[in-house]
């Protein structure tokens, strides 16, 4: 996906407490933080909630942040950590799954089956939220992993390890699928 | 023809994540520009936000600090503490000091950290008074770092007087602290989701400069509970509202009392605040 340029004047104007420039800023972001929202959480009205929490925490925070240069990088952290809780408070309230709408879809990809995608999706899901933001940034947003961990405050150690374990489980997801059904199956969707 | 064998399993992963929603609806950016009308901005204390001016004052506070150390060393005779300067806000009324030497630290409800022995505390003449009334009360950072001094450990116990929390650091510096009465509403940082809080007056305690995160090394460097309902004569509850980019903020629940004092200890670093009875 390709970022939005994000103006430093415009983030400093906001950081002096003007919120016609952060509801700009707001705008600007919204939609990369919601694709990115929904692919951790895989629904979007979390997704939704989570993006709109983080965003009044990043108004609430802006003047804590020393270079204005620097504001997506620090608003994707604030976001994930939105996306960590609403996660947390799905676990409590529901344990039911909802799919992210298909007619949403941006693009459909070709070289997906209906099979690759539920296969993908379920193995998705096993993953826990801190994995899937490691795999979401580096294969969605794609940054490297150095950049990946400082986006997460984690250990670029940690983010390694995440994705791998991340990586392999929907590579085996993928390799089961493809040892229980035929390989004539239609591909497309 | 492709077969299913054949295509790069990283290249399936990258469009399965391809695809969804990749617009935020409008009602969304109206529901935030609303909040935000309602909300304002936070001030900023950290050094890693702060203007160059104000870390100068720090550095500045830093020094008298280490005079004031050096001071108690030579003649208190008892730990060094740094205590909040009731003179920094005018409307502070404070009342009379309490006649009672503090009890060793308290071990009514601890975390299940194991607690490092403490070094000393001051004698009672050496404390900050205690401040009543609505106003804030202040204890300036000590440290001299960029990065956030680590959480070990929370204590709540009850003293002849006062109720005391001690919030412990690892190491010898303490991050500066603002405990401010705060009528609601009570939100955690950062879901914004609502939290219940017990006790009136309820004071927001705004930690900045500290975590209960090493995010050096990934790992959790306070473990224990962090929400604590005592049954004290004054602190009811203790609820951690946030522990996020370096800023640790609590709620403190009260039974009634407007009267507190703030200060610091050293060795290792220690935030202190006492509710009177």
């Amino acid at each position: 996906m390709q970022p939005t340029a994000i103006p430093p004047a415009l983030v400093e104007q906001a950081q002096r407490g003007d919120r016609d420039a952060f509801d700009q800023l707001a705008r600007s972001s919204g939609d990369r933080c919601q694709a990115i929202a929904c692919r951790i959480l895989r629904d979007t009205d979390l997704a939704e909630d989570a993006v709109q929490a983080a965003l009044v925490q990043a108004w609430r925070e802006l003047r804590s942040l020393k270079d204005a240069a620097r504001f997506e990088p620090w608003l994707h952290r604030i976001l994930i950590r939105a996306c960590y809780a609403e996660a947390k408070r799905r676990r409590r309230w529901s344990s039911a799954i909802r799919m992210l709408p298909v007619d949403l879809a941006s693009e459909r990809n070709d070289i997906l089956t209906v099979d690759d995608r539920d296969q993908l999706e379920r193995a998705f899901r096993r993953l826990t939220v801190e994995q899937r933001s490691v795999l979401v940034l580096h294969h969605y947003v794609g940054l490297p992993l150095p950049e990946v961990a400082d986006r997460l405050g984690i250990n670029p150690g940690t983010a390694k390890s995440r994705l791998h374990y991340a990586n392999s489980a929907l590579r085996a997801s993928l390799e089961a699928d493809a040892r229980t059904e035929p390989p004539s199956q239609e591909r497309t969707a | 023809m492709t077969t299913r064998d054949d295509r790069n399993p990283d290249q399936l992963i990258r469009a399965f994540l391809d695809e969804g929603p990749e617009d935020l609806r409008d009602q969304v950016y109206d529901e935030v520009r609303a909040e935000v009308d309602r909300t304002d901005q936070r001030t900023s204390f950290a050094p890693w936000g702060i203007s160059l001016t104000r870390f100068a004052g720090l550095i500045a506070a830093t020094a008298v600090v280490a005079v004031a150390v050096i001071v108690g060393l030579t003649f208190g005779g008892g730990g060094p503490f740094i205590g909040g300067d009731p003179s920094a806000s005018p409307s502070l009324a404070p009342s009379a000091e309490p006649s009672v030497e503090p009890s060793a630290e308290p071990s009514v409800e601890s975390s299940a950290s194991p607690s490092i022995e403490p070094s000393a505390e001051p004698s009672t003449d050496q404390l900050p008074p205690f401040a009543c009334g609505d106003s804030e009360t202040i204890v300036e950072a000590t440290y001299t770092d960029f990065a956030p001094v680590l959480l070990t450990d929370v204590r709540i116990a009850g003293h002849d007087g006062y109720d005391r929390v001690v919030f412990e650091y690892e190491g010898d510096l303490t991050p500066e602290l603002r405990v401010t009465p705060d009528d609601g509403p009570y939100i955690q940082n950062p879901s914004g989701l609502p939290v219940d809080v017990n006790g009136d007056p309820v004071y927001l305690v705004n930690v900045t400069g500290a975590s209960g995160y090493d995010t050096e090394s990934g790992e959790r460097t306070y473990t224990g509970s962090t929400d604590f309902e005592p049954g004290l004569d004054q602190v009811v509850q203790l609820i951690q509202q946030g522990d996020f980019e370096a800023v640790n903020n609590w709620y403190l629940g009260v039974n009634g009392s407007t009267c507190l004092r703030a200060f610091a200890l050293t060795n290792p670093g220690r935030l202190v605040i006492d509710v009177q009875h």
